[in-house]
């Protein structure tokens, strides 16, 4: 699990959120993704990003969401990693807690089983608690970037 | 030096090259018969309507002359024509309605016959008040009267891909009937020559000669089937088959032609012959020449169309063709309908088959030539001449009336292949106009629940405003069902795939199966229109070929139904 994470992961693409929004921390990792190297369009990202939103909210309980799409001009999936201090209250989590460790997850549009399993991998892996509470206590991004790569 | 010299390729009026003219001819009946299609008449009158206009009666770019060097054409149409009919007929469409056809070929010639011989004899002697001019001509008349073209007839009914019982009897009829005629012509002749005082052939000699004339082209036609059955061996490509077969319908025409013999009816014999010798073998042979006689068709009718003369048109001979007309349509009519009823054939067949049997062509412009070289010139003139100009009307009167029958007996496109029946439907008559959807909304158990009702392999994802957008197939959400964790996280519009190919409800079906075989999809969804992405349909190739394989068997059932 933490293999197909280690595989798509960036380090330089795990940061600590400024957001105290929904909206602004969707952004940050949006941007973050955009500054490397798979993303050719930032406004296909941006849009397919809240379109999944509005259909139904990615926050899947425990502090965790995992804002995912597929769009065009994805090459290869990638991952971004935010780590909020003060949790995200307004995300439209299922058990209504704030949102804490947020993974947000670009696969290309034909890349599906691809996407299916490292959405898996990523729920697996963040739904052991010892994982979570490692990443809460991380001080900074390398240590959130080695426990979920395994590295 | 042109090695060509020696063989006429100019036309001796126009000068324009033979091959030129006969292209041209090609080309100018098909636009001929592409226009009247639009306005839903049948083709064969286009082919002719464009004769009238480039021939003798219009424009003259082709002369009489011109046709008569072009004549092998005009027989090579007659024997294919003849050969393709002749396979219609097995011989156990003859066990089980020889009777029928033969009470109606008797019914509706000798209808013919004894309607238009007293009127016209009626009518001249009122004119003439000489008696035994007005009986001569009058009984040649009526016995060329009874004479139906098989050619324009068929044609309709290929073109209209009827099936069933009034198509089989019709057939039957066209193609019989010539012999019905030549009969009738011998027996007139003879009563004319008597009539007028001319020193006659004897009776005996003139039974002797249609005997011979009939039985010669039975006998060469047999001969003829026996020759492509033991061939048939040798002959397994198409290559060889078409040109081989060709070759033996040319030698049968050719053979007819030096032995004085009826076209026709020699290459249907041929045809009969074959279809009843290797009737399964056979079939891609029929279907071969079939496919491969269009062009000489259209010729032979720009011909029929060309040669018409109508300078002549005196007062009496236009009284004589309308009388002819008249008498002779309504003696098909109630012939035919004694001859069914008597014979006991459906009532399909009672109503409708004198409609069909309008058309005149080869065979009776044929006896008129020979009648005219028979008798002086003034009765010859007015024999022709009544006999040209009335095929000329019904030839574009003819096949209307054939299609208005074939349709009021329900015959129409029960004879469809697959490849002609996808060719009549748009995306519209054969999409699910209902199909199950998913929203792209739904929870992975929504989905499965879509699934599990329904058999399609593959559903349209539509959103909350119907718009469509997406697909999901089996192999989405198998990749789905074999991962864990996923449940709340993953919606149809995650696990969906884009639309590449969409089409529209009035797109040709045709172009809708092209489209899914050029993507290598089984599926395509419709849209309302090409700007619109609201969902219209859906259609599944599994489903297009269960609809296309039912509606055939149902009208070939309808046909058989009948038959």
């Amino acid at each position: 699990m933490k293999k197909d994470i280690s595989l798509y992961l960036d380090s330089k693409n795990v940061l600590f959120l400024k957001a105290a929004t929904k909206k602004e921390a969707l952004s940050e990792l949006i941007d973050a993704l955009a500054r490397s190297s798979g993303i050719a369009d930032k406004n296909e990202l941006e849009e397919g990003i809240w379109q999944r939103e509005k259909l139904m909210s990615t926050g899947i309980g425990l502090g965790i969401a995992v804002p995912h799409v597929r769009i065009k001009s994805v090459k290869d999936p990638v991952l971004a990693v935010g780590l909020s201090s003060e949790g995200i209250k307004d995300y439209e989590s299922l058990d209504n807690n704030p949102v804490r460790i947020i993974i947000m997850i670009a696969a290309g549009e034909k890349q599906h089983a691809m996407y299916i399993s490292l959405l898996s991998a990523v729920t697996s892996v963040l739904k052991e608690a010892s994982v979570r509470d490692k990443i809460l206590a991380s001080a900074s991004p390398e240590e959130i970037y080695s426990t979920l790569t395994g590295s | 030096m042109n090695i060509l010299c020696g063989i006429n390729l100019i036309s001796p009026e126009t000068n324009l090259n033979l091959m030129l003219l006969v292209g041209i001819c090609i080309l100018a009946g098909t636009v001929g018969a592409r226009i009247f299609q639009r306005l839903k008449i049948p083709q064969v009158v286009g082919y002719i309507v464009i004769g009238l206009i480039i021939g003798e009666a219009g424009l003259k770019v082709i002369s009489a002359k011109t046709i008569e060097v072009l004549r092998p054409f005009t027989y090579f149409a007659l024997g294919i024509i003849g050969f393709i009919i002749g396979g219609e007929l097995k011989t156990d469409l003859f066990r089980r309605f020889g009777k029928q056809f033969f009470a109606m070929v008797i019914g509706e010639g000798l209808g013919a016959f004894l309607i238009v011989t007293p009127l016209t004899a009626l009518f001249m002697w009122l004119a003439t008040h000489n008696f035994a001019l007005s009986i001569a001509i009058s009984i040649v008349i009526g016995a060329i009267s009874s004479a139906t073209d098989p050619a324009s007839t068929i044609q309709v009914l290929w073109e209209y891909k009827t099936r069933g019982l009034l198509t089989t009897a019709v057939m039957a009829i066209v193609a019989l009937d010539d012999a019905l005629a030549l009969t009738l012509y011998a027996f007139a002749t003879n009563i004319a020559d008597l009539f007028i005082g001319k020193t006659s052939i004897s009776i005996s000699h003139s039974v002797f000669q249609f005997s011979y004339e009939l039985l010669g082209a039975a006998a060469l036609g047999i001969i003829f089937g026996y020759i492509l059955k033991k061939s048939f061996r040798y002959l397994n490509e198409h290559d060889k088959m078409l040109p081989f077969s060709i070759g033996l319908i040319l030698v049968t025409i050719g053979l007819s032609s030096v032995l004085d013999l009826d076209i026709i009816l020699s290459s249907m014999f041929f045809g009969i012959t074959t279809v009843n010798l290797i009737p399964k073998r056979s079939e891609e042979t029929f279907e071969l020449v079939k496919k491969f006689a269009p062009p000489i068709y259209v010729l032979f009718f720009v011909f029929v169309g060309a040669r018409l003369q109508l300078s002549h048109l005196s007062f009496m001979i236009i009284i004589i063709a309308v009388i002819y007309l008249i008498g002779r349509s309504f003696g098909k009519i109630i012939g035919a309908y004694v001859g069914a009823k008597f014979s006991g054939a459906s009532d399909n067949v009672k109503k409708y088959s004198g409609l069909c049997l309008f058309t005149q062509g080869g065979v009776a412009v044929g006896l008129s030539i020979m009648a005219s070289r028979k008798f002086s010139p003034e009765i010859a003139d007015i024999i022709i001449t009544v006999v040209t100009t009335t095929t000329l009307v019904v030839q574009l009167v003819g096949p209307s009336f054939v299609k208005y029958a074939v349709k009021k007996a329900g015959e129409i496109g029960l004879n469809l292949t697959e490849e002609e029946l996808i060719a009549t439907y748009k995306v519209k008559d054969v999409m699910d106009v209902t199909p199950p959807v998913i929203r792209t909304n739904a929870v992975l158990g929504d989905i499965l629940k879509t699934f599990s009702k329904s058999d399609y392999f593959a559903y349209p994802v539509i959103d909350s405003e119907n718009m469509l957008a997406g697909f999901i197939t089996f192999q989405e959400v198998k990749h789905v069902l074999t991962t864990t964790g996923l449940d709340a996280l993953l919606l149809a519009h995650d696990i969906m795939n884009p639309i590449r190919d969409i089409t529209t409800p009035e797109t040709p079906l045709k172009e809708a199966l092209e489209q899914m075989k050029q993507t290598n999809t089984n599926f395509i969804c419709a849209v309302e229109n090409a700007q619109s992405r609201k969902l219209a349909g859906f259609l599944d190739s599994n489903k297009v070929n269960m609809k296309l394989a039912e509606e055939l068997i149902s009208r070939r059932k309808k046909a058989e139904g009948i038959i």
